[in-house]
């Protein structure tokens, strides 16, 4: 037994506890004030969904019982400016939470209605956000360091290579587990440290504070968001609305859209085996449970749309979301699901922060624009 | 299972524990089955047409060893050779083939195959070109009687399938191995070193060369649509993200088998410091350029022939250096290249410092070596870099089509990149200067604590700021 012998064979082992021990240190959030950018917050999106369920839960018998219908959203960032108040003017005596989170795919999506069906809850209507986006490969990226768990990646592992992810197929690969494990595992994975971050929280930002603008530091700002944050998924129910009409000039637009593209959509274009299969059995669950769903392109400014239909993303997202609500629609004759090309509605407000964030201020129009289409199943 | 993802962690962590406290004589056991296992990952069809491959070696090595005959030697050769040319280099000359008389084209090859085993293409088994090197200079060793002692077979395979070096060297001799297997115990200074290998390994492969990866890629996709700056940057830049990549990929093998209680030889000895063409091919994956010199070179008549037989030596052995990276018309040029190149240098009387005479002599100051070492140095990067758009490019039109962009000053698209290429190379250049001086030792003891938990640290930092790629190790393709 060598190790007996040669006690520094153990060294190794104590060594990567020592290391291990300091990374978690990480997790802090009064340290990650000064190891991340006040800029990047988008994961704390993904910690507040966990309050979110639990609110979701302490109020859904009584609202039911008061005859309130339920609705759910689940989206991208492109989403997280839909309110519960603006739905329940359109459709009365309903409440919606907002399950949106930054760059969250399907899978996200998936996770989250699982966990929420698996409390007994049933949604009266479930408005999707898809599109080549969330279906890309790389809307997992997020989702699987911040969110999801081990036995959800495991139940959806994807076995079979060959089959097709919009068939029967798809799923988590080895290398997204490995993903999952190493943010589990190490906090420097999930939280990477910004050696700049530290000195730029603290430098100061012209911002409009009430009717003024005020010199605030970086940090007071995350933690203005962070907060403001917190009590979104509290009053509004996990939506983010404003009345913001900030519009990106018309220069920067364009390449605005060539940035996203190459952030977004892989060259060439496919979907990503995980999100394909996830949304599909989400489509698929909501048939079986006839709740009605409006699974809808988000607005994006016509360079985006281009760059869509010249990378093959469009046709390839869009055929494969027909071909799977109308497979379903012959497998669940009750099954009330809807497919909307915002872009294609002709919406009057055309307002965009960037090529595929639609401004706030429009997002009344849209949302009477996607709840006609299932106005008569509520 | 790449060496910088977390499952090689967790293998390597079993395989260690579980190495120390069996007793010694099972150790090669645990590692001929840790190491199967690690290329059965891969492919278990594989792993099966390797243990035969092996078993036929073996046989023929006892043989050789016995009685050491030519023909025996001869065969064994040409078995292995057969098996490397049916799985690299069926295609190519297929391909070939069929462009110069019209037989079959590789894509009804692959219809046929389809059709009637069900299978696509041939593929390339993982580090064949290895495997294959390694038993061929072990079968030629043993007919020349260099071989002392008859390894068990235990022995043998251990040492041909190792797992820290099997799928892309060093490429082992067995007076590298053989001996240390007798005696393997565990040596706190080799598993502090050990330890440091594998963090800058990692350092290397995952923060520099994945990362670069992503910049480079789309100008070697599309070189016409960059301007010639671009071109050249991104060829000086894949010449940085190759060395990290391999000198990477050997130090977290060296380092994970120092671990374990094994040497196994360096494979770079800062090449980018070398002053000339022949000195950095002296420096470069020593291994295989030790290999091609003993068992092509020399056995060509390396330079005890006439002048021109000797640079026609060296243009084939480097060509064929060139063949063995990969099985198309761009390596074979790559290995002209560099052939090319070495040559002209010895036709120069260019000594490996390149070093004019009139300095020797002492006419100039020490400050003019530096400047002539210096250029040499700046010399022997351009080559090897341009040379790279070969080894990296799809098509030789497409590496025609990078030269033509940098040497005609073409215009095109900007790059944001190339400050940030040119850090990378810089960095390259000081992990060169390190791999020069003496190997840095951990404390022993309890001093190694403070020391490798901040290095420790340190490269957990990098690794989370730059995560772990998809992108394999580029000598994995060999």
């Amino acid at each position: 037994m060598e190790f007996l012998k040669n006690p520094f064979l153990v060294r190794p082992f104590i060594i990567l506890g020592i290391v291990l021990g300091l990374d978690k240190l990480l997790l802090l959030q009064a340290v990650r004030e000064y190891t991340t950018s006040y800029m990047h917050i988008e994961d704390h999106f993904y910690d507040t969904r966990e309050d979110l369920l639990n609110h979701l839960k302490e109020h859904y018998t009584a609202r039911k019982a008061a005859g309130e219908k339920l609705g759910l959203i689940f989206g991208t960032s492109r989403s997280g400016e839909f309110d519960s108040a603006e739905i329940s003017k359109i459709a009365p005596k309903t409440y919606t939470y907002n399950f949106s989170a930054p760059q969250a795919g399907h899978s996200y999506h998936a996770y989250w209605l699982q966990r929420i069906l698996e409390q007994n809850i049933r949604p009266d209507f479930v408005l999707l956000e898809s599109d080549p986006i969330t279906l890309s490969p790389n809307a997992n990226r997020f989702p699987i360091k911040h969110s999801l768990d081990i036995s959800f990646l495991l139940k959806h592992i994807d076995f079979d290579s060959d089959a097709s992810p919009w068939r029967n197929g798809g799923g988590f690969s080895t290398e997204h587990f490995e993903r999952f494990l190493l943010s589990r595992m190490f906090a420097a994975y999930r939280f990477p440290v910004d050696l700049r971050a530290a000195a730029r929280n603290r430098e100061s930002h012209i911002m409009p504070v009430g009717p003024g603008i005020q010199m605030v530091t970086g940090l007071e700002i995350r933690r203005a968001m962070l907060a403001q944050m917190k009590e979104a998924s509290i009053r509004n129910l996990g939506g983010i609305p404003n009345p913001h009409a900030l519009e990106l000039p018309e220069n920067l637009m364009n390449r605005d859209a060539e940035t996203m593209a190459s952030l977004h959509l892989p060259r060439p274009y496919h979907t990503g085996r995980a999100q394909t299969r996830l949304f599909r059995e989400m489509l698929e669950g909501l048939a079986r449970e006839s709740i009605p769903t409006v699974v809808f392109w988000p607005p994006v400014v016509s360079r985006f749309r281009e760059i869509m239909r010249e990378t093959g993303a469009q046709d390839m997202a869009r055929s494969g979301t027909t071909e799977i609500i109308e497979r379903l629609g012959k497998d669940y004759p009750k099954a009330k699901l809807r497919f909307v090309e915002a872009d294609s509605k002709g919406m009057q407000c055309r307002i965009f922060f960037d090529s595929i964030h639609i401004a706030g201020k429009c997002y009344p129009e849209l949302t009477k624009l996607l709840l006609k289409e299932i106005q008569s199943d509520l | 299972m790449r060496f910088t993802t977390l499952y090689f962690l967790f293998f390597f962590a079993l395989v260690y524990v579980v190495f120390w406290i069996i007793p010694r004589r099972f150790r090669p056991y645990l590692i001929f089955v840790a190491s199967l296992g690690f290329y059965a990952a891969w492919s278990w069809q594989f792993a099966v047409h390797l243990l035969l491959v092996l078993l036929v070696n073996y046989l023929a090595l006892i043989r050789l060893l016995g009685r050491p005959r030519r023909s025996t030697l001869a065969l064994i050769v040409l078995l292995n050779v057969v098996n490397l040319v049916f799985f690299k280099y069926f295609y190519f000359i297929l391909g070939t083939a069929s462009q110069a008389v019209g037989v079959i084209g590789p894509e009804r090859l692959d219809a046929w195959l389809e059709h009637n085993l069900g299978v696509s293409h041939i593929v390339l088994p993982l580090a064949i070109s290895f495997y294959t090197f390694q038993l061929i200079a072990l079968q030629v060793d043993a007919y020349r009687g260099k071989i002392p002692e008859r390894p068990s077979i235990i022995e043998y395979l251990m040492f041909s399938l190792y797992f820290p070096h099997f799928v892309a060297g060093p490429i082992m001799r067995h007076s590298d191995f053989f001996y240390q297997l007798r005696n393997l115990k565990p040596d706190e200074t080799r598993m502090l070193d050990g330890l440091l290998l594998v963090g800058a390994g990692l350092v290397k492969k995952v923060v520099i060369a994945d990362n670069v990866d992503f910049v480079l890629k789309p100008v070697f996709a599309n070189p016409g649509g960059y301007d010639w700056s671009t071109n050249l940057m991104a060829a000086l830049g894949f010449a940085a993200r190759i060395y990290c990549d391999f000198s990477g990929y050997t130090d977290i093998a060296r380092g994970s088998s120092k671990m374990l209680g094994l040497d196994i030889p360096e494979n770079f000895k800062a090449p980018f410091l070398s002053a000339s063409v022949g000195e950095f091919w002296n420096r470069w994956h020593v291994t295989l350029m030790m290999w091609l010199r003993d068992y092509v070179y020399i056995p060509l008549g390396g330079s005890r022939r006439s002048p021109a037989r000797n640079y026609a030596n060296l243009i084939l052995t480097m060509a064929l250096s060139g063949l063995w990276h990969g099985a198309s018309f761009t390596f074979l040029l790559w290995g002209l290249w560099n052939g090319v190149f070495v040559s002209i240098e010895k036709l120069l009387g260019v000594r490996t410092e390149f070093e004019p005479g009139f300095i020797r002599d002492g006419f100039v100051s020490s400050v003019a070596r530096l400047a002539f070492r210096f250029g040499g140095m700046v010399y022997a990067y351009l080559v090897f870099a341009l040379g790279l758009i070969l080894f990296n490019s799809q098509s030789l039109q497409s590496a025609m089509n990078m030269y033509g962009q940098i040497f005609f000053l073409r215009s095109g698209a900007e790059w944001p990149h190339t400050e940030y290429v040119f850090n990378i190379v810089a960095i390259t250049l000081l992990f060169n200067i390190v791999q020069s001086r003496k190997q840095f030792h951990i404390p022993v003891g309890w001093k190694s604590y403070p020391v490798l938990g901040a290095l420790g640290l340190v490269v957990l930092l990098l690794l989370g700021s730059f995560p772990p790629g998809t992108t394999d190790f580029i000598y994995f393709q060999f």
